[in-house]
């Protein structure tokens, strides 16, 4: 699967990193910065949880 | 700040709201911890949208003001997202908070300045300091048996944390907890005084740090700098305060509330205490239930929202605790359930306006959590915990006892 985050909607919550660390990371301010568009199987669960727990809704699984 | 309504003036309801949605509801509700959230929650069944006919006290004397107040988790993140439909509300009768009390876009520009001090990897080198803190604290309470937590633990705590990281003293803390709690929670006729005072004791740390800057949080706002310029006076005053506010009363409530929880369910300490439940997973399931923000924004312009019609200059509230307890959300929400995994709550709020001390603020509960049950694992309610509403919710008291 693919992994995105919608910069417009991210206010650096930080769910996703805490939740899938090896998916995403924060940048300095931290907003949170995909590090693999590309998701390997082994952190699909984990990505799914970030997209399950994103108050704003900017993480997007395709 | 302060918006408890202190008038018996009769509401005014404008005209545009429907008369079918006015509530008499008393948003600024005093009595028992059990009732708070029940109270709120009952507000669902009154449909999507309703109007709190005497939700804030704007103007020292006259009727109270009323505001929208969104039911679902979809309307209360939609207004706290759609900066551009509701925008920051400004007290008339306390100082501008920055970058807070700011609209997009001059929002950002300020805010930028601050995130780098408050993102995660920043917050993370602090977390000797903070546990030492909490060390001091149950140390000195463990063989007393019993505690106040609210008085006792979980005000001291946070500003311990965070007045030293500001810069100011330390030794002062019962001060600083004090002016904290008049200013947000007080009353009309204490608040003026108790301002005057914290305006000086900041305006006296900025005045030193410009002059000699040391390793410290006002050391490095002071040499912030908008496009090459340094800030205003009142404006590094702006910052400093909403630091001293959002820094010291926010943690107190979220550990008053975790408290409380924890220590009517022995079985959620003992899952913790075992690593059955990370003490992080923790955090976010007390934050969800007892999610205490309910912050108030006021319409830019006309427009529709939650399926009414809002005019220029509404108020609206939008309730963290509306939004982390729906039921089309969440499976049994009014509840604690450790184990959650899907727990998308708001109880930092959402949009450009999103608390900026939201990952220092988890760091000091992890520990707080941590620290305390690794010293006093099993305790109990010794009294009925009495809580308040407002924009702020909390408890004014937590009596605990341990053997």
């Amino acid at each position: 699967v693919k992994v995105t985050i919608d910069k417009g909607l991210c206010s650096g919550h930080g769910r996703c990193y805490a939740l899938a660390p090896e998916v995403f990371e924060p940048d300095e301010d931290g907003f949170s910065v995909v590090t693999q568009q590309d998701v390997p199987s082994a952190f699909e669960a984990a990505v799914r949880l970030a997209e399950q727990n994103c108050p704003e809704g900017a993480v997007t699984i395709s | 700040m302060g918006e408890i309504v202190t008038t018996t003036a009769a509401p005014i309801v404008p005209a545009h709201v429907p008369v079918e949605l006015v509530r008499s509801f008393d948003i600024g509700y005093r009595g028992p911890l059990d009732e708070l959230f029940p109270r709120l929650d009952a507000l669902r069944d009154d449909g999507r949208v309703v109007w709190l006919e005497a939700a804030m006290q704007v103007q020292p004397s006259g009727p109270a003001t009323g505001a929208w107040f969104f039911t679902t988790m979809e309307d209360v993140r939609a207004c706290y997202q759609d900066s551009e439909l509701w925008g920051q509300f400004r007290h008339p009768l306390f100082p501008a908070l920055l970058p807070t009390t700011l609209d997009p876009p001059d929002h950002m520009r300020y805010r930028r300045l601050m995130t780098p001090l408050f993102a995660p990897a920043a917050v993370a080198t602090m977390e000797e300091a903070i546990t030492v803190r909490m060390e001091g604290i149950v140390e000195r309470l463990v063989d007393k048996g019993a505690c106040d937590f609210v008085a006792d633990v979980s005000m001291e705590f946070p500003t311990r944390v965070f007045t030293s990281w500001m810069g100011l003293p330390e030794e002062e803390t019962a001060r600083f907890v004090m002016m904290s709690e008049t200013i947000i929670h007080g009353t009309r006729e204490e608040q003026p005084a108790v301002l005057a005072e914290l305006v000086k004791v900041l305006n006296g740390i900025i005045d030193d740090r410009l002059a000699n800057p040391r390793d410290d949080l006002v050391s490095d706002v002071v040499q912030f700098r908008l496009d090459g310029e340094p800030l205003a006076k009142e404006d590094l005053f702006s910052i400093c305060y909403q630091l001293f506010l959002g820094g010291l009363d926010t943690v107190a409530n979220a550990l008053s509330f975790s408290f409380a929880e924890l220590a009517r369910h022995p079985e959620e300490r003992r899952a913790m205490l075992s690593g059955e439940v990370e003490t992080a997973q923790v955090v976010e399931e007390m934050l969800r239930c007892f999610a205490f923000t309910q912050m108030p924004r006021v319409a830019r312009r006309d427009g529709e929202f939650a399926g009414v019609h809002v005019k220029a200059g509404d108020l609206a509230i939008a309730s963290g605790a509306m939004a982390s307890r729906d039921p089309s959300e969440y499976d049994d929400p009014t509840h604690t359930h450790l184990e959650r995994t899907t727990n998308r709550h708001f109880a930092f709020g959402a949009g450009p306006h999103r608390c900026l001390g939201s990952h220092l603020a988890r760091l000091e509960m992890r520990i707080a959590l941590d620290v305390w049950h690794a010293r006093i694992p099993e305790y109990r309610l010794d009294g009925e915990p009495m809580a308040f509403g407002g924009p702020v919710m909390g408890l004014s008291s937590l009596p605990l006892r341990w053997d």
